[in-house]
């Protein structure tokens, strides 16, 4: 699993992940995306370049949206129409519950 | 030029057309089955949408057609019966002639579907009469009547350790969408914020809608693994209804999206009374995917099992391997003149690869025979009906495994025998019965690997091969004359002979001119061997054996004079010295003893007229062809050679005594010597010098 953070404007960055976000890498990634959440105002996570997701890491997308909605910020999720995702999403039977 | 779409309808069509017509044979053979109708149905249906979407209107308008009949069969209201496979067959015909009309742009006569399509409706009209069923029955009956496929609400609520036991929901619910259709609908709401979620546990739940053929018991099986990390309930639902209503997976999940917590019983009757009767169709309704066979989450994970080739490039990649092969044996020849070390184990590295390659291309296009086997099955119902004989048909060995080439080639031969089986041998009941036999009479084909050939046998249990008629027959044809005394063998194989018929009277079915010895023309131009044994009364059997492949045989290379041959090492039994004092010793007759047996010998040098200096010793390698041993005298045995087959064009074709050409390591071509031609050739030589 890659990261790669980009600062778009004041206060926006996207969150480029890439690689294979499996249950090993989810403590990794929870600790990156809470210090992205508290350090921005408009978050965006890209997904295009996942190759494979699971549950695990799933559930984080699911936990970043919440935290955003709690803390009114503002969330865009970029990519998720990359097969990976949308594959998981649809095993999971989470596909409509992210739109 | 055909688009890459039409192309791939066209291909997808007729493997739904054979699936068609062996799934309506498989159902005539077991009526009571519900399997096969599921494949009847499944392909007809497949065939409508395929078709619909690729513009063939006319095609997909009739498999519509005729699946609309065949859901009255899959829900129990028209019973299987001769007349409905009959008719189901010859619709089957009608989309074939339709699909390629559609391919050609030509017109197919509207009538023939008509007729057909009238024949078919009379037919479910009639059933539907007869069976319906007294109304008050009918709503009696609604709640028992179970359809083959039950449906159940399954409440998954893995406990928050499940990640840690290595648990992959995702791939739970994949085995379950091996048993049957799932609608998934995972539940989110219970997921934390960041700031308070334990990445590494599981904090989804999940409800599944599954209809299936399995029982209660199948879908826990799925959740064993995680007995003791969940909550599981597996509730049926009444099963009847899915059959007729069609749920939506939207409608489920906004049904669960509004009542997260709701308790499984209210859950289940909200199913049952509601959600299930109220909403019929729908694009993504449950019982829409299971018609197309595609499962609701199934359908990914089947992707990349198996991919669809086009026969050309496995055609390319099988001749660029014979290259490879050619060149390979070109470069161990160079290499073994010099004396290096490396090069060497780097040419036999090269070599072990090439010939693990070459197997694994030959491998990719072996087919199971059971494509052909069920155009047999076709043949020998309409035929036996036909001839208004009585016949079963058992087939054995249908994954036995063939080159694509082969298969296609032995269709014909195939059905020619069996055409003769039905029409001469086997008898019709009256005289079975008479004869001391069961009324009907019994065809028995099979396939079976026997070493580096597959042996086919087709043998009946009719009256067999009358030796005197077939004697008589062949010295009023003159194929023999009177002063030989001929075995009973040698008088059963004289059926193969050119010209050869005992049929009295032509029918329409067999007898039209075409006589075995095109089927062991046919047999003996894919490398195999035909033979035939019978008695009377007791019927007849034909061995077919066939080499797996034709594209690259193992071969022996041989020298004569300034010439290279290649002989097929299938035929080679060994190789023996033969010396001039040996020849002396015969008094100059081609003559050779081996342990006790006199086995005359070609001069390979004579046959071909062959030039260069003769050997001192020469070599005799001992060929056999159908029970005959034939020595062929070379002057020196080279070994053994893969040697990738090259037909011969134009005037070389009508030269007898070889099969094809090779390239030789050198580059040079040599001739691939045919063993039974020369065999046959010599013994007409033999016979007419005799006379």
């Amino acid at each position: 699993m890659v990261f790669h953070t980009q600062t778009l404007e004041r206060g926006a960055t996207q969150l480029t992940l890439q690689g294979q976000l499996t249950v090993d890498k989810a403590a990794a990634l929870h600790h990156r995306l809470i210090e992205l959440v508290q350090q921005n105002e408009t978050i965006t996570l890209d997904l295009s370049l996942v190759e494979k997701i699971d549950l695990a890491c799933l559930q984080l997308l699911f936990a970043t949206r919440r935290s955003s909605r709690n803390g009114n910020k503002t969330f865009f999720l970029a990519g998720a129409d990359n097969p990976a995702v949308s594959h998981a999403l649809r095993m999971n039977g989470l596909d409509l519950a992210m739109n | 030029m055909m688009s890459s779409y039409v192309e791939l309808f066209r291909e997808e069509a007729l493997e739904l057309l054979a699936e068609l017509e062996e799934a309506l044979i498989a159902l005539e053979e077991n009526p009571s089955l519900g399997e096969p109708i599921d494949r009847v149905f499944r392909a007809l249906h497949t065939l409508k949408g395929s078709g619909a979407m690729t513009g063939f209107e006319q095609t997909s308008s009739l498999a519509h057609e005729v699946e609309s009949i065949f859901e009255l069969v899959r829900s129990g209201d028209l019973d299987v019966t001769d007349e409905l496979i009959s008719l189901t067959l010859s619709a089957h015909d009608l989309l074939k002639s339709s699909l390629h009309a559609e391919l050609t742009k030509t017109a197919l006569d509207p009538q023939l579907r008509d007729v057909l399509l009238d024949q078919l409706y009379t037919l479910a009209q009639v059933a539907l009469k007869k069976q319906a069923p007294p109304p008050q029955e009918e709503t009696n009956s609604r709640g028992n009547e179970n359809g083959p496929l039950n449906s159940f609400l399954v409440r998954f609520r893995p406990h928050a350790s499940l990640f840690l036991r290595g648990i992959d929901p995702a791939l739970l619910f994949r085995s379950l969408s091996e048993i049957g259709t799932c609608l998934i609908v995972g539940h989110h709401h219970a997921i934390p914020p960041l700031e308070e979620i334990d990445p590494e546990e599981c904090h989804t739940n999940w409800d599944l809608l599954v209809v299936t053929g399995e029982d209660c018991n199948a879908i826990r099986d799925v959740f064993i693994m995680v007995e003791d990390d969940c909550d599981l309930s597996v509730h049926p639902l009444n099963s009847s209804l899915p059959l007729h209503c069609e749920v939506s997976s939207a409608d489920f999940r906004s049904l669960l999206s509004k009542n997260v917590n709701i308790p499984d019983q209210e859950l289940v009757s909200l199913l049952e009374n509601n959600l299930l009767p109220e909403i019929m169709t729908g694009e993504d309704s449950l019982i829409q995917r299971i018609a197309e066979g595609l499962p609701a989450a199934k359908g990914e994970a089947e992707t990349g099992k198996s991919l669809r080739v086009k026969s050309e490039r496995l055609d390319n990649l099988v001749n660029l391997i014979g290259e490879l092969v050619t060149i390979q044996a070109r470069l161990g020849q160079t290499v073994a003149g010099r004396k290096d070390a490396t090069l060497s184990t780097l040419t036999e590295e090269i070599e072990r690869l090439t010939w693990e390659l070459r197997d694994e291309v030959l491998f990719i296009r072996m087919l199971p025979i059971d494509a052909t086997f069920t155009r047999i099955k076709r043949m020998v119902r309409d035929l036996s009906r036909e001839l208004g004989k009585e016949i079963d048909l058992l087939v054995e060995g249908t994954e036995t495994e063939l080159d694509k080439t082969v298969i296609e080639r032995l269709q014909d031969p195939l059905l020619h025998l069996l055409r003769n089986a039905i029409d001469h041998g086997i008898e019709r009941s009256a005289e079975r019965v008479a004869a001391g036999k069961s009324a009907r009479g019994t065809i028995r084909i099979s396939a079976s690997h026997s070493g580096p050939k597959v042996v086919i046998s087709i043998a009946d249990d009719g009256r067999g091969l009358d030796p005197d008629t077939i004697l008589r027959r062949a010295m009023e044809q003159g194929l023999v004359d009177g002063h030989h005394h001929l075995s009973e063998r040698e008088i059963q194989q004289l059926i193969f002979a050119p010209g050869f018929s005992t049929a009295s009277q032509i029918t329409s079915v067999s007898g039209r001119g075409v006589g075995m010895d095109v089927v062991r023309r046919a047999i003996e131009g894919l490398r195999g061997t035909i033979e035939v044994t019978s008695a009377p009364n007791r019927g007849t059997t034909f061995t077919i054996k066939l080499p797996l492949t034709l594209a690259i045989i193992d071969g022996l290379l041989v020298n004569v004079g300034s010439d290279q041959f290649v002989m097929p090492l299938s035929a080679v039994e060994e190789c023996v010295e033969l010396t001039r004092a040996e020849v002396a010793r015969n008094h100059g007759r081609h003559l050779i003893m081996l342990r006790n047996e006199l086995i005359p010998y070609i001069r390979l040098r004579d046959f071909f007229d062959c030039r260069g200096a003769e050997s001192k010793i020469e070599q005799v390698v001992i060929t056999s062809h159908d029970g005959t041993r034939i020595g062929l005298v070379v002057d020196k045995v080279i070994g053994s050679h893969q040697t990738v087959i090259k037909s011969v064009g134009g005037t070389l074709q009508e030269i007898s005594g070889f099969t094809g050409a090779t390239i030789l390591g050198d580059g040079r071509a040599a001739l691939i010597l045919d063993i039974p031609g020369i065999i046959a050739d010599h013994a007409a030589q033999a016979h007419a010098a005799v006379a």
